[in-house]
């Protein structure tokens, strides 16, 4: 649960970033979450809502584009997306780290990051 | 008249994170000392073992500094003390995983050129100290077969992060009604490359070899 915090600074940022260019209000915001992080997405819109009070960001609309992994074998080399395992008692996917082509162990390369792509900005003339 | 403007950011929120703990790692790795961060659940025996390892070391001529993480409290802070370790206790109020920035300040008040060996004892948590890297060499998780046999599925990717994985109280696990080879077969599936080691830290048991796998640089 460090939704709270993560929100936080998306929120200061993007304000910052709004302040800095003069804009009077912020209407949306575009979020990559990677699927390796422990974000959970619904938690992290609230959070955002709540925080974004009173701020330039206040009722602006949170996109989240979800990110698969991308995995690199350190054997044979693969790059690319990650295998999953479905456990239906728990309704969950699991990305499996072990490399598709060979088995090997393999290095993320993306999959774990929280991205402020980009944001709408209102600018009064 | 308005006109509306897209910003672009391609800014990573967990990135201020990575980059001081990069720092960090650089930090310990200049005064030559091996690093190590305990995460796992609350309750696996994280601090039983982090005392074992203080007195491994001792044994082998080798002086520890540990930062332990916590919600409130000073307890693991003097359990540690008691075995001679230089220790900083840091309460992280609503936290619940410690973060670079932390460590960063609470490795300041250790006299780094003391110590051989530096642990980091993070707060019990299988969820959120997996985003937050603390720039130790090494990341272990703790779990314990009280606990159940599901855990490993139940968190999967603590458990694909780490560099060693410990599954700790074997020797209650007739008690609990849990099969060890449950949790092994997940281990085996989800984290395949991991080196795992099936303890009792209060009896010793596997213990040493765990801590010269870990201490093995």
């Amino acid at each position: 649960m460090h939704e709270f915090s993560v929100a936080s600074s998306i929120v200061s940022s993007v304000a910052a970033e709004a302040a800095r260019r003069g804009a009077s209000r912020v209407t949306d915001v575009y979020l990559g979450l990677g699927e390796l992080n422990f974000l959970c997405m619904e938690q992290l819109v609230y959070a955002i809502g709540i925080i974004s009070e009173h701020t330039a960001l206040e009722g602006a609309t949170v996109h989240i584009e979800n990110r698969p992994a991308r995995i690199r074998c350190n054997s044979c080399g693969y790059e690319g997306g990650a295998q999953h395992e479905e456990f239906g008692e728990f309704h969950q996917s699991i990305p499996l780290l072990s490399c598709p082509s060979c088995g090997g162990s393999t290095d993320i390369l993306e999959g774990r990051e929280c991205e402020i792509v980009n944001a709408t900005m209102v600018m009064e003339e | 008249m308005h006109k509306i403007i897209d910003v672009e950011f391609e800014a990573d929120v967990l990135d201020a994170n990575r980059r001081i703990a990069d720092d960090v790692g650089e930090h310990l790795d200049s005064h030559g000392i091996l690093s190590v961060e305990f995460m796992g659940s609350t309750g696996s025996g994280k601090t039983l073992i982090i005392e074992k390892l203080v007195d491994h070391l001792a044994k082998n001529g080798k002086r520890a500094g540990v930062i332990v993480g916590d919600v409130a409290g000073d307890d693991d802070y003097r359990r540690i003390k008691a075995h001679g370790a230089e220790v900083v206790n840091v309460n992280t109020g609503k936290e619940c995983h410690l973060d670079a920035h932390l460590v960063e300040h609470a490795s300041e008040k250790i006299d780094l050129d003391a110590i051989d060996c530096l642990i980091v004892e993070n707060v019990g948590n299988l969820i959120c100290p997996a985003d937050f890297p603390l720039g130790t060499k090494k990341r272990v998780v703790v779990i314990s077969v009280t606990e159940g046999d599901d855990m490993v599925r139940k968190h999967p990717v603590i458990f694909q992060i780490a560099d060693a994985i410990v599954v700790n109280k074997i020797d209650l696990a007739p008690y609990v009604d849990v099969d060890l080879k449950v949790i092994q077969t997940d281990l085996k599936r989800i984290a395949p490359h991991v080196p795992a080691f099936m303890t009792d830290a209060k009896h010793g048991e596997n213990l040493e070899t765990f801590m010269d796998a870990i201490l093995d640089e």
